[in-house]
């Protein structure tokens, strides 16, 4: 018996040796570069593409309804501004990068403007609204007897200019505060406190007012009139919804204010403290990404980019899976119909016969309809009907083998039937195993890539075949053609076909050099 | 004499196919967790009375035990009743009917396209083998294979009918027909192929490729026998040899291939229908696919692996008749 090192050296140098022979094949070579490519990008997909692939939300603490968006839709491709030079382009800009306020400096940013008479505005450290980290504190205190403030009310802006250095003005707005009121003497108001959120271009004197909202009492204090946070984020939608194109005509310093007007006729409030953190503003841009943002779902547009990468994934996992159980079930049942024989073998073959001659997509949408759209279910279905080719290949194999003289020679020896199948069958039909399992791979891809195009695919998961479906469904292919949004059409189509078609190559390749019956010829 | 029984033989095995697919058919649909109507009226669940889910129950026969359905059942496929539709009500049948001959028409001319193009194609890789020619050819109908037919049917609508605007697409027939019917029967024609161009072109780049690749194995199988080295030194004309001596012998798995493909043909077609609004079997299925309609997608596959099945049997007879070396039975 030769030691296991011997062994192993063994099979190196047979690995060298079909190698070699592998290498003659340019077609061969550049299958398997693309599929190591493919296989690197898959490994590594969360770190090439760290977003979310189906619901990528705006990172941060946001209490007030649901996450932001990380990109509006149709995005287009940011490198656009540099390669196509259409620097005007707008792209995502947040006003606050610590809009928690977890720091003084955070503070800081914002200038306060009030009035001191009545109030005061200070850096709270622990009374945030996470974590108990930092907030805006502001003061209202009217001494008994002290007359009430012009118009009865106080107001507070917290203001903090920013660079806004596009040409184009945003997609769309989000903002995000959030409010907290202590109360030292009961509040008697229905609408204690008003909020305004606006923006001032440069130094003009007059700001752009977005919106007011009036907050009542039992939203502020609760129906048992205890302290707690008030958050709301959202867009203008519905009110003023064209202020992002009327107010950013062009590049320049810009200034949100956002407003704090605490309301105190005669008798009132006339002691209180208001909390104001997670004050945040983010400005949607047109471009995103290396490959733009789709226009689905509504309230997290996807990064096209980074579904792509993620794709991959799934189009390994459906074509792996696929061709290793399809070949492994064609493998055994091959060799139990070749190799036992009789009515087995007659069943197995008649039944296969019988998957053969269905029409392969139809079958596919019944069994798909029938079982539900997961992606596992869609992996079975293709194993299912993916076996009876190779395992006529493999029972054609073993009937010729069963009858050569080793064989004969091994049972002489007293070898039994499992024997003879792992040792002597298996070992010479396993060339056709691997061109097989190269060859099996595209069509599930496909398959997959097919099934989603019709509204059978799986839509929990991130593959090729779902972002076709996504843009499909817009029907903008047959209103507008793809030129606008080539980045979501041309990509996954072209990556679906690099693939099946690095798997054809290497199968093909394998094949020529494999393949008895081509071999012979060559 | 044999022909006949081989005949026979194949006749038979036809119709227990067709059984067979029948059966599966109703198993599918039947076995199911709840009854086919419970999938699609999962969406109105509590706007629909109880009352009204039994009525629905008796009109789609649903209430009988399921032996009972099922003798009705092959009864009913065998004579192409196929019920009505849950969502349009209307008679499976006349849709079919009225959509098949589409479907037919556009495999058809695609599949005559690229037959003829991949065969000729498949015998120049062959005969210039090794060349870069060849691997060009090669190269190409692999990438056919690779590439989703309804990635290509967009990038044609797109460029050709949306930006060009040389086609108009989402009918079978021209728009203008709706106004002035086509007077003569070339007008007929030339107005359904103007139609079908876009789509039966999608469908002929999905197909020609396997055709250059089987062409190309026959004949490279048939190149080296000894009758065309002895062809060859009487001095015939190369073309001569390729045609009439390689090409007829090696016609013969290509032709057979047509049916052994078939199956192929008809997944491209589906799907090319779709991307096209083309109103087809592949249309009529995709509308039922979005709506839970069984009782079309149930008639949609019985009568597409009818068509298998026929032209297996077809092929079948077809070999016999043209290979003497076929043994019947």
């Amino acid at each position: 018996m030769p030691s296991r090192k011997e062994q192993f050296s063994f099979t190196i140098q047979r690995f060298k040796g079909f190698w070699n022979q592998y290498k003659q094949s340019k077609r061969g070579v550049l299958g398997i570069g693309i599929i190591m490519f493919f296989a690197v990008v898959a490994i590594f997909a969360p770190l090439i593409a760290p977003l979310d692939p189906l619901n990528p939300k705006w990172p941060g603490y946001y209490p007030g309804g649901e996450q932001p968006k990380q990109a509006e839709k149709l995005c287009v491709p940011i490198w656009y501004k540099s390669v196509l030079g259409m620097h005007q382009l707008s792209e995502s800009i947040q006003l606050m990068e610590n809009h928690e306020l977890t720091s003084r400096t955070a503070f800081e940013q914002w200038v306060s403007i009030y009035d001191p008479t009545y109030t005061s505005v200070q850096y709270n450290e622990t009374r945030g609204q996470h974590n108990n980290d930092g907030c805006i504190e502001i003061l209202y205190k009217r001494e008994d007897g002290q007359a009430a403030p012009q118009d009865s009310k106080a107001s507070i802006t917290f203001a903090k200019s920013f660079e806004y250095p596009y040409e184009n003005n945003p997609q769309s707005f989000w903002y995000h505060y959030s409010l907290s009121v202590e109360n030292k003497t009961p509040i008697i108001l229905d609408f204690p406190i008003e909020i305004s959120i606006q923006f001032r271009r440069g130094n003009e004197p007059d700001a752009i007012l977005v919106k007011t909202i009036s907050l009542p009492k039992p939203v502020l204090l609760g129906e048992a009139n205890e302290t707690k946070w008030y958050s709301k984020g959202g867009t203008t939608l519905g009110e003023l919804s064209i202020i992002e194109e009327t107010t950013f005509t062009k590049a320049g310093n810009y200034t949100y204010e956002f407003v704090v007007t605490i309301f105190d006729p005669e008798g009132s409030n006339s002691d209180l403290r208001v909390y104001v953190d997670n004050l945040q503003v983010i400005l949607y841009g047109e471009a995103f990404g290396l490959l733009g943002t789709s226009s689905f779902p509504e309230a997290s547009p996807r990064d096209l980019f980074t579904m792509l990468v993620h794709g991959t994934r799934i189009s390994f996992l459906i074509g792996i899976l696929t061709a290793v159980f399809s070949v492994l079930i064609g493998l055994i049942v091959g060799l139990v119909s070749g190799y036992v024989g009789g009515l087995v073998d007659e069943g197995l073959m008649r039944f296969a016969d019988f998957l053969l001659v269905l029409p392969g997509l139809p079958l596919l949408i019944v069994l798909v309809t029938v079982l539900g759209k997961s992606i596992w279910n869609i992996i079975g279905v293709l194993i299912f009907m993916g076996w009876m080719g190779f395992s006529r290949t493999v029972r054609s194999m073993t009937l010729s083998l069963r009858e050569r003289p080793f064989i004969e020679s091994a049972k002489a020896a007293g070898a039994n039937k499992s024997y003879i199948i792992f040792r002597h069958i298996v070992p010479n039909v396993f060339a056709l195993v691997y061109i097989s399992l190269a060859t099996s791979v595209p069509g599930a891809i496909i398959a997959e890539a097919s099934l989603a195009w019709l509204g059978l695919g799986d839509i929990t998961i991130p593959s090729w075949g779902i972002m076709l479906f996504d843009f499909s469904k817009t029907q903008t292919a047959v209103v507008k053609g793809i030129g606008e949004y080539w980045f979501w059409v041309i990509p996954p189509g072209f990556a679906i076909a690099l693939m099946a078609m690095a798997f054809i190559l290497m199968g093909f390749s394998l094949d020529e050099i494999l393949n008895p019956r081509l071999r012979k010829r060559r | 004499m044999a022909l006949k029984s081989y005949i026979a033989k194949r006749l038979a095995y036809m119709i227990l196919l067709i059984f067979l697919v029948a059966t599966v058919n109703f198993l599918l649909f039947n076995l199911m967790p709840g009854s086919p109507l419970d999938k699609y009226v999962q969406d109105l669940r509590g706007k629909m009375t109880k009352e009204r889910f039994e009525e629905l129950k008796v009109i789609y026969g649903l209430d009988k035990p399921l032996h009972e359905r099922y003798i009705i059942y092959v009864q009913n496929m065998f004579t192409w009743n196929f019920g009505y539709s849950y969502e349009t009500r209307n008679y499976v049948r006349n849709d079919i009917v009225r959509v098949l001959p589409n479907t037919l028409l556009l495999m058809g001319v695609a599949e005559l396209g690229a037959m003829i193009i991949g065969i000729l194609l498949g015998v120049i890789a062959a005969y210039k083998r090794g060349s870069s020619l060849d691997t060009l050819l090669v190269t190409a109908s692999l990438g056919t294979y690779s590439v989703p037919v309804f990635w290509i049917g967009w990038l044609m609508l797109s460029f050709f009918a949306v930006y060009l605007g040389w086609f108009e697409v989402g009918r079978v027939e021209p728009q203008i027909w709706a106004i002035h019917p086509p007077s003569s029967i070339l007008e007929f024609v030339a107005g359904r192929l103007y139609m079908i161009i876009l789509p039966a072109t999608t469908l002929f780049v999905f197909l020609f490729g396997g055709w250059v690749l089987l062409t190309r194995a026959t004949v490279l199988e048939t190149i080296t026998e000894d009758y065309v080295t002895t062809a060859r030194a009487k001095g015939l004309p190369e073309r001569t040899v390729l045609f009439k001596h390689v090409l007829k012998n090696a016609s013969l798995p290509l032709i057979t291939s047509v049916a052994l493909t078939f199956g192929f043909l008809i997944s491209g077609a589906i799907i090319t229908e779709t991307v096209f609004s083309y109103g087809g079997m592949g249309l009529l299925v995709w509308n039922a696919i979005q709506r839970n309609d069984m009782p079309v997608m149930q008639a949609f596959f019985f009568v597409m692996a009818l068509l298998v099945i026929v032209a297996n049997f077809l092929a079948d007879i077809l070999y016999g008749v043209i290979d003497p070396r076929i043994k019947y039975g």
